[in-house]
């Protein structure tokens, strides 16, 4: 008896619980975007031939790709303090750093025009009110169509380098 | 089962299913969804047979298209160039997205149906006059009750252009012609609404703000008057006779008997529009184009009582021709809406006759009641199924269709 | 008054009873309805197209190229020709643009497009699909992207099967794409790989259509304009004549086609002449009457001088 009165219980329970979950669940989930306008994180910026020595900047995906040689590499170019696009700097006279122990010389390095950060070429934040260094996006060549793909979704060391 | 007594899922229900009659006068005051019901009510206003429940299903519809109407705001961009592309985004992109717009478009047409019976409802029974209990301005509440019909077929109507696709830009451009001709406010009252002379960005608008905000609070405001007034007025207008005597006999505990009903009724209409919804695609043509009309232009279905009226008031003498847009469009139905709003002064009948579905002191209002009621109805339908291109008369299986591109 | 409490009571506790065995029944019909609603919106087309893409990926190139594979909605924006035009073609035509996947055993679905030739002059990522092939671009199932019935819908998808149905005979090239062609290409006299408007343009000069109809700015003034002639909605041509002819099946094509093969027919006292032209070529006048659409000037190609088309002369 008692048995069967929780078994009818339980099961109006679920019953409403259902419908009502359900119902809120289409509610929020028809919200969430299906589709963004913006380009998918893992994207081509093009055949790594497009790219001479030195720095590109790729305005619509807002990221610089760093060529050194055979030598690939790609920094964000989103201000890690309020979000503006830095400015790329090449600099008139080669300035001796340390970084992370050992004196690098430094050609360019990177700007903010809108509160004066500066960040060193590697992405290192040296002034200004920036509180992280630029991330570099993981970059690998694409087995399908042999371009660059870059993945602003996954930050790697500022280290690793894509030898082609 | 004691030990369920005091678990959490009595704690928040026990006032929806009360076990004794104290618990159920206790739940209504102490419950905020209950309190709007009197701890009393009349058996017959619960009965499904004396207002089908009409009233409620009404008001559920109502519900329906803003919960539904709010999700498809943050999708939809109310701009000539983007409105079109953002209504297929929620067909083919948006999660659920066809389930939230086509619930919207049948509840909403759903509602101008519902609002429709109910009004026929409350004039069978002549409850808009006086029953002989307490102090009742019932005929205020029917006042009221015309204006929100007239609300919810402007509701309807200006959520109609919102797809910008060439149904929605079309109907309108001919139903706002239809206001213009009246005399007086006509041109003025056009100009307000479509901020222009033709229907373009600032109509949209314009037709967007009032479908999604002043609307629905106007609506909003008018539906809680209504509700109060007819708490106030004694409740659904049912027994003629109510004293203090027959009081406990007549009635009925409210919570849960109403309670109950009243949520019983609101799942079926949820029901049905989810039917609707599965089995009916709501229908989106060709995006708005000024450069061609589609042949024939027809307004929305709960205007083609309307558009047949012009066409038979228009009628040539001579040189001269008689405005159908203003004496089909405007003046009769202006009459008619006058009318209704202002028959509980005219209707002389006892108050017996109140209460009861077609008492015999009230034939000849009824009849000619429902010979108009009809008549709506029957150019509605035979606008929608037998005018074809060019506006000429078919026979609805013979209606040619104009062929395509290819 | 008491007495008659218990069994009112009863009365009241049966129409309660009553009202809630019908809730929980409408309550389990609202759950069915509700897991169908969730059903039909979880399962959309293009999601299993993309799994099978996967699949092919991985047997036919490699894991890597599995991997790199993300399952979303893919679209081609392309904003500088309308803000809305967006083509999601890419969705289930997933290696439209991979150079590994040609070969007859590849699905059709997910082949390469052929004529490379021409892919690399019109690059999917600045033209996407519908511009040249119709249909709606936005939609993600098969049916409403190849949409075909026009009811006024200018740009229907130029099928196969509808090239069929108008009797070209080298329908599996999809020849009614040239109407698209040439609403960009309406400028030059002749282009490289148009089968049937070279044709119909040489035919247009040689029976000296201009005579009788404008066409940018230029011709006479007896016929109707021509300029914009493939805008022209269907609503605004009189099918009187099409209705009474065996085997053409109604629409504007049709009309253009009796037009140029029996001008009387179609139009009552006409001044049109009849063209003696073979059944080909006036399907090919049809195509190209069809391709005179507004593009903006900026998408239409400008020719070297020996190759303008002649606007009336």
């Amino acid at each position: 008896m008692l048995r069967r009165n929780f078994l009818w219980l339980a099961s109006k329970i679920a019953i409403v619980f259902a419908v009502i979950g359900t119902g809120f669940y289409s509610l929020v989930r028809a919200l969430v975007p299906d589709l963004f306008y913006e380009p998918s994180p893992l994207s081509s910026v093009g055949p790594p031939e497009k790219f001479p020595e030195g720095v590109t900047f790729i305005q619509d995906r807002r990221l610089f790709v760093v060529r050194e040689g055979n030598d690939f590499s790609i920094i964000s170019a989103i201000c890690q303090h309020l979000g503006c696009t830095v400015n790329y700097v090449p600099l008139a006279k080669t300035k001796e750093v340390k970084i992370k122990g050992k004196i690098v010389k430094e050609i360019w390095e990177f700007a903010c025009p809108c509160h004066g950060s500066k960040y060193y070429s590697e992405g290192t934040n040296y002034a200004g009110p920036a509180p992280k260094p630029l991330p570099h996006f993981e970059i690998a060549r694409s087995a399908l169509t042999g371009e660059l793909m870059v993945n602003t979704a996954k930050i790697v060391k500022s280290e690793q380098r894509l030898k082609l | 089962m004691k030990e369920a007594k005091n678990s959490l899922w009595v704690r928040l229900t026990w006032a929806f299913n009360p076990l004794t009659l104290k618990d159920a006068y206790k739940a209504r005051v102490k419950n905020f969804w209950l309190h709007w019901f009197p701890p009393r009510i009349m058996k017959c206003s619960v009965s499904w047979s004396y207002s089908f429940w009409l009233g409620t299903i009404s008001g559920v519809l109502f519900f329906i298209t803003l919960v539904t109407g709010i999700i498809l705001m943050f999708i939809y961009i109310p701009s000539v160039e983007r409105a079109y592309w953002t209504i297929e985004d929620l067909e083919f992109v948006v999660s659920f997205g066809w389930v939230f717009r086509y619930s919207h478009r049948w509840a909403g047409h759903l509602m101008v149906v519902a609002v429709f019976l109910h009004m026929m409802r409350v004039f069978y029974t002549g409850a808009y006059k006086e029953t002989a209990q307490t102090e009742s301005y019932r005929y205020v509440n029917w006042i009221v009750g015309v204006i929100l019909l007239l609300g919810t077929l402007f509701l309807a109507f200006t959520g109609y252009l919102l797809p910008w696709d060439q149904l929605a830009m079309w109907a309108v451009t001919v139903a706002s012609a239809i206001g213009k001709t009246t005399p007086v406010v006509g041109e003025g009252a056009y100009s307000l609404l479509v901020g222009g002379t033709l229907i373009d960005q600032p109509a949209l608008i314009r037709f967007y703000t009032l479908h999604c905000i002043a609307l629905p609070v106007l609506a909003i405001t008018l539906v809680a008057y209504h509700l109060w007034r007819v708490r106030k007025d004694g409740g659904l207008a049912c027994v003629a006779n109510l004293t203090q005597e027959n009081r406990e006999e007549l009635t009925v505990p409210a919570v849960p008997i109403a309670s109950r009903r009243f949520f019983l009724v609101a799942l079926v209409t949820w029901i049905v529009v989810l039917i609707a919804t599965l089995l009916f695609r709501a229908p989106l043509l060709e995006p708005a184009d000024t450069s061609w009309t589609p042949n024939p232009a027809k307004a929305p279905w709960y205007f083609l009582w309307l558009q047949e009226l012009i066409t038979f008031t228009t009628i040539r003498l001579g040189d001269y021709t008689i405005n159908g847009g203003f004496v089909g469009g405007v003046f009769i139905p202006g009459v008619l809406f006058l009318a209704l709003a202002v028959w509980p002064f005219i209707d002389k009948s006892p108050g017996v006759a109140t209460s009861k579905w077609f008492h015999s002191s009230r034939l000849w209002q009824n009849i000619i009641f429902t010979i108009i009621c009809l008549s709506v109805i029957f150019l509605i339908a035979f606008s929608y199924y037998c005018r074809g291109p060019y506006w000429e008369v078919y026979l609805p299986w013979n209606r040619p269709e104009i062929p395509g591109r290819f | 008054m008491n007495g008659s409490n218990g069994s009112e009571e009863k009365k009241l506790v049966d129409i309660y009873k009553r009202d809630t065995f019908w809730i929980y029944a409408f309550l389990i019909i609202l759950l069915v309805l509700t897991v169908a609603a969730f059903y039909r919106n979880s399962t959309p087309e293009w999601k299993r197209y993309q799994a099978d893409y996967k699949n092919l990926l991985e047997q036919n190139i490699g894991k890597d190229a599995a991997a790199e594979f993300t399952p979303e909605i893919k679209q081609v924006w392309l904003k500088d020709i309308n803000i809305n035009k967006i083509d999601r073609c890419v969705s289930c035509h997933l290696g439209i643009d991979v150079r590994q996947l040609t070969g007859d055993d590849i699905p059709k679905v997910f082949r390469m497009h052929p004529n490379n030739e021409l892919i690399k002059k019109h690059p999917i990522k600045t033209f996407g699909c519908t511009p040249c092939h119709g249909g709606k671009g936005y939609a993600l199932t098969k049916e409403e992207a190849h949409f075909t019935d026009s009811k006024g819908w200018i740009d229907v998808f130029l099928s196969k099967e509808l090239a069929k149905k108008y009797g070209f005979e080298d329908y599996e090239k999809m020849p009614l794409v040239e109407i698209n062609c040439n609403s960009c290409h309406v400028h030059e006299k002749e282009v490289a790989g148009f089968a049937h408007i070279n044709k119909a343009k040489k035919n247009f000069d040689e029976k000296l259509c201009t005579c009788c109809h404008n066409f940018y700015g230029k011709g006479g003034l007896v016929g109707p304009d021509l300029t914009y002639e493939g805008d022209k909605p269907a609503d605004l041509y009189d099918f009187a004549g099409i209705k009474t002819w065996e085997g053409l099946a109604p629409s504007v094509f049709s009309w253009h086609f009796l037009h140029f093969k029996h001008p009387y027919f179609v139009t009552l006292n006409t001044l049109m002449p009849n063209l003696n032209l073979k059944d080909e070529e006036i399907r090919a006048l049809a195509m190209l009457v069809l391709s005179y659409k507004r593009v903006p000037e900026q998408f239409k190609v400008k020719p070297p001088a020996a190759n303008v088309k002649a606007a009336g002369e």
